[in-house]
């Protein structure tokens, strides 16, 4: 077999002959000067389609056998002859795409939603109380203003929030909050500490206390959940996932992975609604309110943001209210 | 040997052009990275150092200069070994801004004054694992050098608004070259190539964004939004049609970023002389970005399957078009004493996603 033979210490090359003899051994013969080493002792490369054979020789020198085929036929493979053995075959690499797409599907649906729920139930209290008070502090700093809402009105409020912890809370603190917010408008949000948030502008907007008792049960949805510690891991594995897939390729698919990325994130959120509304419409039923009543300020909040009620994209982190609503009336 | 104390030792004979060619092809490269990324997948992610390795080795075999390919080296267990250490730090740093934001307010300004040590240990890393010939290339351990430009350099950029960005880019391009080897042939930027030429690329990009933008984008986007006001439709088909305008200007900045940095590359390359062999670069601005712009497309609607096709592809223009006028003889390159250089500055870098472009 032809072979280029090149040098440890330099580039310099030459043209040899190659054997692989019937006793294990390695030939390499140069004009009139031949030289062979056990196969055992010399690192064979594994095969690679299209290019020649590589083998490195114990002083550092380098072979190249033109004639792949030949030589690991005479080898009988070599080390990791599987690897080519997969790489060599469509029916194999066809097999292979079906397995990963099913696998990423799997993942992306169930797994990590999966691991994201026992790692936020498996995580100590202290983690969450840490992490919703640091965003409790941050959200103050940026987007909140002190409530203008009277003590008494709070103060009921306050009693229907603690009817709403006593049917459907989960053994965990539970804090109300007040706030106003401009930026963020009617509105309520769960944070990992138990902590919900409700706006002076989502109280006004409500037409009565059934409506603020079917939001707090929502977001007190979030909390058993643990909705926004699940959120956190969820959107941090997903990237990972697709750095992992697409990784180090270049900028292009780099800023193409950043599309699905986005998508992934805003369905997830939407699946952690669903279930939050479920829970709701447990209290709900529990204390004999009509379900509807959670879908009714949805909508009045979309008409005063002059969003459209009907419609959902891709892109939401709420399904579409009237879906909302609908599914509280099927009820 | 007579001739050669006749004959003045280079100089004398006209060099010879060699143009590189790759061999690879994209039937090939998908098996290979769909096999590597299945197993990837199935070890939870701890098979990639080895699938990078395997991908690797396939596109650096392939790619060839005078009858001879260059391989890649990387020891996939440093590899693995590194990106733990890299997570474990990302860890670190995550845990700690949630804990204790104040610390980790410090963390982040470490690892900022760590970039230039891991850009250092990243490209020493990478070039370390390049061979030619047998003969591995080298980057020089400049970490004070590579400091005072990423640090002290990036400070005036910032104290400049970004006026100085692209000297900067200058500068450290010129680092990366000039203290990298072949063997022991010294890889040098020509000192015809300074930061005017740096400035000229930027400069001309920005007219071109801006001509495009006001002249196609903007009177696309007053369009779209103002017919809808004219006949008060509804709302929300604002938004849809405003969306086309909106990314034309997202793939125009896109195409502008992807210009700039290949016009950059092609200028360093065409400045770069190893030892006395000259590099040549003929790539066309806007071949480059029509296949870097077909990729992406291509990437997007096949949701990621193209991406061995589209590697194959950029990889065949960029190689076919780039050649090195040798001057005597390849084979009397001399290797370097050999040095071993761990992983861990190289998958630091990477998993911080830092630039290590030219």
């Amino acid at each position: 077999m032809r072979g280029l033979l090149y040098e440890s210490n330099s580039a310099a090359r030459c043209d040899v002959e190659v054997a692989v003899l019937p006793a294990g051994n390695l030939q390499v013969r140069a004009g009139r000067d031949v030289q062979s080493w056990l196969l055992a002792d010399l690192s064979v490369e594994p095969r690679l389609a299209g290019v020649p054979a590589v083998v490195v020789l114990p002083d550092g020198r380098r072979l190249e056998v033109v004639d792949a085929d030949a030589f690991y036929g005479a080898l009988g493979g070599g080390r990791m002859r599987w690897m080519h053995a997969l790489e060599a075959h469509w029916g194999l690499a066809l097999l292979c795409t079906a397995v990963s797409i099913g696998l990423v599907v799997w993942f992306v649906m169930y797994g990590i939603p999966l691991a994201a729920r026992v790692a936020a139930q498996l995580m100590p209290d202290e983690v969450h109380d840490l992490i919703g008070r640091e965003g409790m502090d941050a959200m103050d700093r940026y987007l909140f203003e002190s409530s203008q809402l009277p003590a008494e009105r709070q103060a009921q409020l306050l009693g229907v929030f603690a009817d709403v912890v006593s049917v459907i809370g989960s053994d965990h603190d539970y804090d109300l909050q007040f706030r106003r917010s401009e930026a963020f408008g009617p509105n309520a949000v769960a944070l990992p500490a138990g902590i919900v948030v409700l706006t002076d502008e989502l109280v006004a907007l409500a037409e009565d206390d059934a409506e603020i008792a079917a939001v707090l049960a929502h977001e007190v949805g979030h909390v058993v959940h643990r909705h926004a510690m699940r959120r956190l891991i969820q959107t941090s594995v997903s990237a990972g996932l697709i750095v992992a897939i697409t990784g180090d390729v270049g900028s292009a698919t780099n800023f193409a992975a950043g599309i699905p990325a986005v998508l992934l994130n805003a369905s997830y959120s939407r699946d952690f609604e669903r279930e939050a509304d479920e829970t709701a419409y447990r209290y709900l039923e529990i204390r004999g309110i009509d379900p509807a009543e959670l879908g009714q300020l949805l909508m009045r909040i979309d008409a005063e943001a002059g969003r459209n009620p009907g419609r959902a994209s891709l892109l939401d982190s709420h399904p579409a209210s009237r879906d909302r609503l609908d599914a509280a009336r099927q009820r | 040997m007579e001739q050669a104390l006749t004959a003045a030792p280079t100089s004398a004979q006209s060099p010879t052009l060699e143009v590189m060619s790759f061999t690879g092809q994209s039937g090939e490269y998908f098996r290979i990275w769909i096999v590597n990324l299945c197993l990837t997948v199935i070890t939870l992610g701890i098979y990639s150092p080895w699938a990078k390795v395997r991908r690797n080795k396939y596109l650096y075999r392939h790619s060839n200069l005078a009858g001879a390919s260059f391989d890649y080296h990387a020891d996939p267990v440093a590899i693995l070994k590194g990106r733990l250490i890299a997570l474990g730090a990302l860890g670190l740093y995550l845990a700690s801004s949630v804990i204790l934001p104040a610390f980790s307010a410090l963390i982040g300004l470490a690892i900022a004054l760590a970039v230039p040590w891991l850009l250092v240990r990243s490209r020493m890393f990478a070039m370390r694992n390049t061979s030619y010939r047998n003969v591995r290339f080298r980057f020089k351990p400049i970490y004070a050098a590579a400091f005072k430009i990423i640090v002290g350099r990036f400070l005036l950029v910032l104290i400049s608004l970004g006026l100085y960005y692209p000297i900067f880019r200058y500068h450290r391009s010129r680092m990366i070259v000039d203290n990298t080897a072949y063997g022991t042939l010294d890889l040098e930027l020509s000192d015809k190539i300074d930061g005017a030429d740096f400035y000229s690329i930027y400069v001309s990009a920005g007219i071109l964004f801006a001509l495009v933008a006001f002249l196609v984008a903007i009177p696309l986007f007053t369009a779209a939004t103002g017919s809808v006001d004219a006949n008060g439709d509804a709302a929300p088909s604002i938004g849809w049609l405003a969306l086309g305008p909106t990314a034309l200007l997202g793939a125009l900045y896109l195409l502008t970023y992807y210009g700039v940095d290949a016009a950059i590359t092609r200028l360093v390359l065409r400045g770069t002389s190893v030892g006395p062999h000259q590099v040549h670069c003929d790539w066309t601005l806007t071949k480059l970005l029509w296949i870097q712009a077909t990729n992406l497309v291509a990437i997007l609607l096949s949701l990621g399957l193209l991406i061995p096709w589209a590697t194959i592809r950029m990889q065949a223009y960029k190689l076919s078009t780039l050649a090195i006028a040798v001057q005597g003889d390849l084979a009397a390159v001399v290797a370097a004493e050999a040095e071993e250089v761990s992983a861990l500055g190289d998958e630091i870098g990477e998993t911080f996603d830092y630039d290590f472009g030219l």
